[in-house]
């Protein structure tokens, strides 16, 4: 029933970050990469626009800096933030020689378009599939490099003993067996938890479950309540239209076809950051500017063929797909939809969480350098920067220190839950459970909020999480049991959900994508600092600032 | 509006059943629903034991591969309304083996895919510039080198040969385009180690282009092409070796 | 590792047999069909222009290259069928077999023309 197998390092997850982890450790440690489904599954392939680096000579990373600090709206953690940006040319070149294809000018060099926020057109993209091209060389190198991955092996929970990690209890899908993965570190890259809001751009795989871990194992979850809406969304489905595609110089029209991004940041227009687009387009809706269906629309049309069937190929065909509209011809409906956790496990600027060999990298963890409102074309960089840190600190932890043993207690209690839910039946379908959360958050915990919604999702979630300790599953074999995996996957929302939904209660002032009506303004004075989550309660830590003094945040 | 449709789905579960069999569920679909929705609305309304593999929704991660009345297709790609009015008839992929309701052992198909040495091999004598190297490639050449890049592993080719259905050795399309993606990379000298890998009976030479992998590709790679663009790179190896011999 | 048996040469050769294929059945169905027409088509006129090399040639080649082609385009079906290594030599030995067979046949009920008798079956 339950195998023990022994690792230096386990890495969580095999999106970019944890995959890029894996590389940077010391080949003669036994590393394994862990991931629910297999590795090209994951979410970093669905990255469309771009990764900023200032290798223009004209560009400096400074300057990405600045404009990475004042996208965060100044929640972001100033030392880190450089560190990334200082960092971002080395790693477009890291991986154009590793084989990427990106996109190129006509004298060879890598082409760069502009992206929200961005002071100079800094993002490094392979037309509008950058994810798919960066994760394709990534795995190409851990194949090259024959890196241990256990494919649709699903983490349940980290082990810990004497204050330190010890590894990780999983479960094999293909048999159902509980499986303890003894580590002397383990690295948590597990990607965000969109699925608990039902307009997403997120995969059915994104459910929280390293950053849920880790809270349950007592690390902080930072900036919970910061959740980036991407503007442009396909109604529907919520299938991603990228940001580059207004890089490339497309139009938001409202109903009235004004291009009413003139009203809420004349200077950048359509290329304003993303909470600042999110929130016009929603305000233009729920104004009644917008379209039966709640949309506007986003024209590409001037922007000519070869450009839109070249350089945005996949929108071109994802428009042509869900919504059988060619936007050479005609302009794409485009809502806002959630679309990443600027939040995430607490480390510092080097990967690193409270829990002695715990690290964290992607967008699970809150270094921070995202802060309040993350700009486009910063995550794939975050997910290499970070993900090459943790990589490099959890070998020097390995090195370091011997290890502790595994408590297989922690097997037998997942076998007993497993049980115990099956045992269940589905007394009530968790299905319902996950279903009336996803509403409720998209609805109350959305792009603008106020405290009688925000209570109101509160108790909703509660409630929500009294009946799921009651639910159970259907199917009660161990082979593939995908019911079970969405019961665990529900449970780690339940409590992200809370976590959001507490911390947006709680930061009563409006800071980038975290908007609320009854406290319009931003509040240096009481909210210029991190709230960091755990099971004991919240505290708070200053932010870290180095060069750049908070402004008021225009474009 | 919502049209109730009869999902048709086979199913199997290598613990219970001794054969396949066929499961039947009617499920509400709006206009513009994936045959993915209706999947997951069955998965979590109806029958929570239904397996089936699925991530991203949008044709992007390659998961959700399986047989939708008659052909392979994405199931997040396919909608349900372009499958005409009667039963939505759902099996797993064929040419590889079926392991619970549609999810399919997917261990040959990439044991394959990691047999052409799929990444790209550098030079070893030009030193490692510091920033990129440059890549000067024609638009059309570019536009190939681009698109052979797009697979998502979706299996589909796979699972469309006929060749592979027939004979398990062949090394089969994906692969196949992989191979093709680096060997159209500029940058790639990794030519010498790939040749001995394709040049083989079971190799490059069994394509028979049918171009079954072409017109299933959800993403549209040109795959029977880039395939017999491989063959002619072999015999140009073959008789430039001849001459330096 | 002899090139050979990689399907290389088939391969070419497919190729290379269906452009001569092309040139042969054009120069053929030219000469037999076109080049006199309205002449009636007689057991002389047909015996007379065999006894010229070029003509003779052409109908030679399009003999040989029609054979291989359909016969290398056959094996290429056979070995469809996943057979083992020894089986790959028995198809690939019988059809050369049948294929030189065929070609001797077709020789010498070709041959009477410019011998002036038959060139080994009476």
């Amino acid at each position: 029933m339950e195998i023990l197998q022994h690792f230096d390092v386990i890495v969580v997850g095999a999106g970019l970050a944890g995959m890029r982890a894996a590389l940077e450790i010391d080949p003669d440690l036994r590393v394994a990469v862990v991931s629910k489904v297999y590795p090209v599954r994951s979410h970093s392939v669905a990255a469309q626009g771009g990764i900023n680096a200032a290798i223009d000579p004209e560009d400096k990373w400074q300057d990405h800096a600045f404009d990475t600090i004042k996208g965060s709206d100044y929640l972001a953690d100033q030392d880190a933030a450089e560190l990334m940006c200082e960092d971002a040319p080395r790693v477009v070149y890291e991986m154009e020689h590793w084989g990427t294809i990106f996109s190129r000018r006509p004298d060879g060099r890598i082409a760069q378009r502009s992206f929200g926020g961005q002071g100079y057109p800094r993002a490094c993209y392979a037309a509008d599939k950058t994810g798919r091209a960066l994760y394709q060389t990534l795995f190409e190198q851990s194949i090259r490099r024959q890196i241990t991955v256990l494919k649709e092996f699903f983490v349940v929970s980290i082990a810990t003993a004497h204050g330190q990690v010890a590894g990780v209890v999983c479960i094999e899908i293909r048999t159902g067996t509980v499986v303890g993965l003894a580590a002397k570190s383990v690295i948590i890259a597990t990607g965000g938890a969109g699925m608990m809001y039902a307009r997403t751009t997120n995969p059915y795989i994104n459910s929280g479950d390293g950053m849920a871990m880790a809270y349950r194992a007592g690390v902080p979850l930072k900036d919970m309540e910061f959740i980036q809406f991407h503007p442009t969304t396909l109604p529907g489905m919520n299938v991603l239209i990228t940001e580059g595609a207004r890089g490339e110089g497309a139009y938001l029209y409202n109903r009235d076809h004004e291009r009413f991004m003139e009203r809420y940041a004349p200077k950048l227009m359509e290329v304003a950051p993303r909470d600042i687009v999110s929130r016009a387009i929603e305000t233009e809706i729920s104004e009644g500017r917008g379209f039966d269906g709640d949309y506007v629309l986003l024209d590409l049309r001037h922007l000519g063929e070869n450009i839109i069937k070249h350089r945005l190929s996949e929108i071109y065909d994802f428009a042509l797909t869900y919504k059988g509209i060619n936007p050479i011809y005609e302009p794409i409906p485009v809502q806002p939809g959630q679309h990443y956790m600027m939040g995430g496990i607490a480390t510092d600027k080097h990967g690193a969480t409270e829990l002695p060999g715990l690290y964290a990298a992607g967008e699970c963890a809150a270094v921070s350098v995202h802060g309040a409102n993350r700009l486009g074309a910063n995550s794939l960089l975050d997910t290499l920067v970070f993900g090459r840190q943790a990589g490099i600190q959890a070998s020097q932890f390995v090195r370091k220190n011997p290890g502790v043993d595994f408590p297989s207690a922690d097997l037998t209690r997942q076998q007993d839950m497993i049980s115990r839910v099956k045992a269940a039946g589905r007394r009530e379908p968790y299905g319902a459970i996950r279903r009336e959360l996803r509403e409720t958050m998209t609805q109350y915990v959305g792009t603008f909020r106020d405290e009688p919604r925000l209570t109101k999702a509160l108790k909703t979630v509660r409630a929500l999480q009294d009946r799921y300790a009651e639910a159970g599953i259907q199917d009660q074999g161990d082979v593939f049991n995908y019911d079970l995996l969405a019961y665990i996957e529900t449970g780690f929302l339940l409590d992200l959900a809370e976590i959001v939904t507490v911390g947006a209660l709680a930061r009563k002032e409006s800071r980038g994508a975290h908007a609320r009506i009854d406290y319009p303004d931003r509040d240096d004075a009481q909210f210029l600092r991190h709230f960091l989550f755990t099971p004991d309660g919240r505290r708070d830590e200053p932010v870290v600032i180095t060069h750049y003094q908070p402004k008021e945040r225009k474009y | 509006m919502a049209v109730s449709r009869t999902f048709r789905i086979f199913r199997y579960d290598p613990v219970k059943d001794p054969a396949p069999y066929w499961s039947l569920f009617t499920v509400n679909v709006e206009q513009g629903d994936s045959v993915l929705t209706g999947l997951m609305k069955i998965r979590e309304e109806l029958d929570g034991s239904l397996a089936f593999r699925a991530s991203c929704r949008s044709g992007i991660c390659g998961s959700d591969g399986m047989v939708i009345n008659g052909r392979s297709r994405l199931a997040c790609k396919t909608q349900v309304d372009d499958m005409g009015h009667g039963e939505v008839v759902i099996e797993p992929l064929r040419n590889l083996p079926y392991l619970k309701d549609l999810v399919v052992d997917q261990t040959p198909f990439w044991d394959k895919f990691e047999s052409v040495m799929p990444w790209l091999h550098e030079s070893t004598t030009e030193p490692v510039p510091e920033t990129e190297r440059r890549m000067t490639l024609a638009e059309d050449a570019f536009d190939d080198l681009s698109k052979a890049s797009d697979c998502i592993f979706c299996q589909i080719c796979y699972a469309e040969c006929p060749v592979n259905g027939l004979d398990r050795a062949f090394i089969g399309p994906q692969a196949l385009i992989k191979a093709f993606r680096f060997e159209a990379d500029p940058r790639d000298v990794g030519t010498n180690e790939r040749v001995p890998i394709l040049d083989q009976p079971d190799g490059v030479w069994r394509c028979r282009t049918t171009f079954n992998c072409t017109v299933s590709c959800p993403k549209g790679i040109p795959i029977t092409k880039d395939i017999q663009s491989l063959k002619r790179e072999m015999v140009g190896t073959y008789f430039h070796a001849r001459q330096e011999v | 590792m002899s090139r050979y048996r990689s399907g290389l040469w088939p391969w070419l050769l497919q190729r290379v047999s269906a452009l001569l294929l092309l040139f042969f059945i054009v120069a053929h169905l030219w000469i037999e069909h076109f080049m006199h027409l309205g002449a009636p088509i007689t057991f002389h006129s047909v015996a007379v222009r065999l006894l010229h090399w070029t003509y003779a040639g052409i109908d030679y080649g399009l003999l040989v290259v029609v054979v291989y082609h359909g016969l290398n385009g056959l094996r290429s079906i056979i070995l469809d069928a996943a057979l083992t290594p020894r089986q790959v030599r028995a198809v690939t030995g019988g059809l050369w077999i049948l294929g030189v067979v065929t070609v001797i046949f077709g020789i010498n009920v070709l041959s009477p023309f410019l011998w002036g008798r038959p060139w080994f079956i009476v």
